[in-house]
């Protein structure tokens, strides 16, 4: 079976401004990924370069086996990206946005799955709702609902927990983590909520001048976990500290 | 041909407008209003037209057509432009928005965007062609320049439309260069008088929004009024007053608009601090008034150069700065109702050249009362 994502040699610049440097990346499916890093780092033009909004200036993309460059389609169609919330279409209803991005993806009619987790995130009342009328949190639950219909391959999310509140964040985090256990698909998490995300991913990659600076498997994650004194929040601040001091 | 054929985009805008639709039908106060508004404006565009001299604009129409070469690039050039950067900026949301990461194929887009330009062609072609047959009703005989008229119109827009198309569906073209909406919005001089009075943030925000926007470009249907609006056999000074007048209005109409734009977006942004409305009310009123100044200034010089009588001379700074403080008014008034300031100043609009039909000192009492009112509510909490 191939990687639900591979990233190799990516790089890209805006103007002589270098963003990403040759980054490397591999998630096999079932994985939980987060990517961590400071401001500035890469991450969201990372995460646009894989979601095809930025064409990358070199580098190859595939996800799960699919070239995104040759068979953009294709690729796509493997991939779930959380909408962020400030493109959600106004003028629309949750349920009919939920339709269009059904049908995008062959399917007839919004997926039961997506009505049951709507409920769970307390979200079934705002489906018949105008998208405007929504708060920043209930946008975000639509965001992530749209990117999860199909449960495709690889699921991507950016800071999918701002606004929400910790009864959703934490159903959000156990539907993810079923997925990813249960269906075998892989979730990319971009992510400064480090004590939230290391509770539940498998691996964490800390992205740092546009370079894979570090990264944790998930024996280090559960060594993490484990020892009170220690924490992924920790951790990354520690090693940013040697690396700015080597 | 399925709805799958095309962008989701399309099903997107349609159940919008559905939607928009029922939404209004459960607001039936405002429809009622807005239905009595348009029909308000839709009398005064019949009364203006019957009142039109028709002799003149026909022999403009027919001087136009007898240059059938000159005529054709000037209408090719304005509907390429028309076409042209409309489309590209659909394009650019389509790649950027929320349907960027969805497997789209490209054949459904560039199919979209074939219907919506053919589409907006076609509407293209059938107003230049109802302009003509309106201008036609107005005089006798008008057959002798209608038809060549109508074919000037129609291959000039006709070809200029269609190699606006094909730039537009281009497969390599730059999306992040092409269809902008914003030029750069650095002064090339600095405004003491913005600059050093009290809450100077605001005077600066409104004047490089209004250099980015008149930066970008565009505006093509105001050029080309301008364009047609020229005589045959003009003598240069008023030429030159012509030009500069159309600049002016332009630059002016485009520096109220995000002069009034800034406004609500500033009054969200500070809608949490201690800022009495009076200081905001001065902070973002010196741009515009400022802006109004140079604008009576240079058109002033414009209609000297045109050799325009006293009258306009004199009519002139009355309108431009009767336009300025109608707009800051609506804008302060509808601060924090951004959807009302567009249709308030339509209505207000209306409302005075309705009265000036009627007697011309009417619109002057108007225009008092209107702004009366404005200030007025503006100072009520939201």
């Amino acid at each position: 079976m191939s990687d639900a994502l591979l990233i190799e040699n990516l790089a890209h610049a805006y103007g002589d401004q270098p963003v990403l440097r040759g980054v490397d990346l591999r998630l096999a499916r079932g994985d939980f990924m987060a990517l961590i890093g400071p401001n500035g780092s890469g991450k969201t033009t990372l995460l646009r370069s894989l979601t095809g909004i930025l064409a990358p200036q070199s580098g190859r993309i595939l996800i799960d086996g699919v070239d995104l460059r040759t068979d953009p389609v294709g690729a796509k169609a493997r991939l779930g990206l959380a909408i962020d919330p400030e493109l959600l279409p106004g003028a629309l209803t949750g349920r009919q946005c939920l339709k269009l991005f059904a049908n995008v993806r062959g399917i007839a009619d919004v997926p039961e799955e997506s009505l049951d987790l709507a409920k769970v995130l307390n979200f079934a009342p705002w489906l018949d709702r105008l998208v405007e009328q929504y708060s920043l949190g209930t946008r975000q639950k639509l965001g992530i609902l749209l990117g999860l219909i199909g449960d495709p391959p690889l699921i991507v999310l950016d800071e999918p927990m701002n606004g929400l509140d910790p009864v959703s964040a934490w159903a959000i985090k156990q539907h993810l983590v079923t997925l990813t256990r249960e269906r075998g698909c892989a979730v990319l998490l971009a992510t400064h909520a480090l004590e939230v995300a290391e509770r539940f991913i498998t691996r964490a990659q800390l992205l740092l001048e546009g370079r894979c600076a570090r990264h944790w498997d998930e024996q280090q994650l559960i060594a993490i976990r484990h020892d009170p004194s220690r924490s992924l929040e920790q951790a990354m601040v520690e090693t940013l500290r040697e690396l700015a001091a080597a | 041909m399925p709805a799958a054929a095309f962008h989701p985009i399309l099903d997107q805008s349609l159940l919008g407008l559905r939607n928009a639709a029922r939404a209004q039908l459960t607001r039936p106060a405002e429809a009622l209003f807005l239905a009595l508004a348009w029909g308000a404006a839709g009398a005064i565009a019949w009364m203006v037209y019957t009142r039109l001299p028709g002799e003149p604009i026909a022999a403009a129409i027919e001087s136009a057509a007898r240059s059938p070469w000159t005529t054709g690039a000037v209408l090719a050039a304005f509907a390429f432009w028309v076409q042209r950067a409309p489309l590209l900026m659909l394009r650019r949301h389509l790649a950027e928005s929320c349907w960027a990461a969805l497997p789209i194929a490209r054949a459904r887009t560039t199919r979209t965007l074939l219907l919506l330009g053919a589409l907006q062609l076609a509407l293209l072609l059938l107003a230049a062609d109802f302009a003509l047959q309106a201008a036609a009703a107005l005089v006798r005989n008008p057959e002798r320049w209608l038809s060549a008229a109508r074919q000037v119109a129609a291959i000039g827009l006709g070809a200029g439309g269609l190699a606006g198309l094909a730039v537009a569906l281009r497969r390599n073209i730059d999306l992040d260069h092409a269809g902008r909406r914003w030029g750069h919005g650095l002064p090339l001089f600095p405004l003491p008088p913005l600059e050093r009075a009290r809450l100077p943030v605001f005077a600066h925000w409104q004047r490089i929004e209004t250099l980015r926007r008149f930066r970008a470009g565009g505006r093509w249907w105001q050029w080309l009024l301008i364009g047609l609006a020229i005589p045959a056999g003009i003598t240069l000074p008023s030429l030159a007053g012509l030009v500069l007048m159309g600049v002016v209005l332009v630059w002016y109409g485009l520096a109220m608009t995000m002069a009034r734009e800034t406004i609500v977006a500033a009054a969200r942004l500070t809608a949490a601090t201690p800022l009495r409305l009076r200081d905001f009310a001065w902070a973002t009123a010196r741009y515009p008034l400022l802006a109004a100044g140079v604008a009576v200034l240079w058109g002033t010089l414009a209609l000297l150069l045109q050799e325009a009588p006293r009258l306009f001379l004199l009519g002139w700074p009355l309108l431009a700065i009767g336009w300025c403080v109608l707009e800051l008014a609506v804008a302060w008034h509808c601060r924090h109702r951004p959807r009302q300031v567009g249709v308030r100043l339509a209505v207000d609009a209306v409302l005075i050249v309705g009265a000036a039909q009627a007697f011309p000192p009417f619109a002057a009492v108007a225009w008092t009362g209107l702004v009366a009112y404005h200030l007025i509510a503006a100072r009520r909490p939201p």
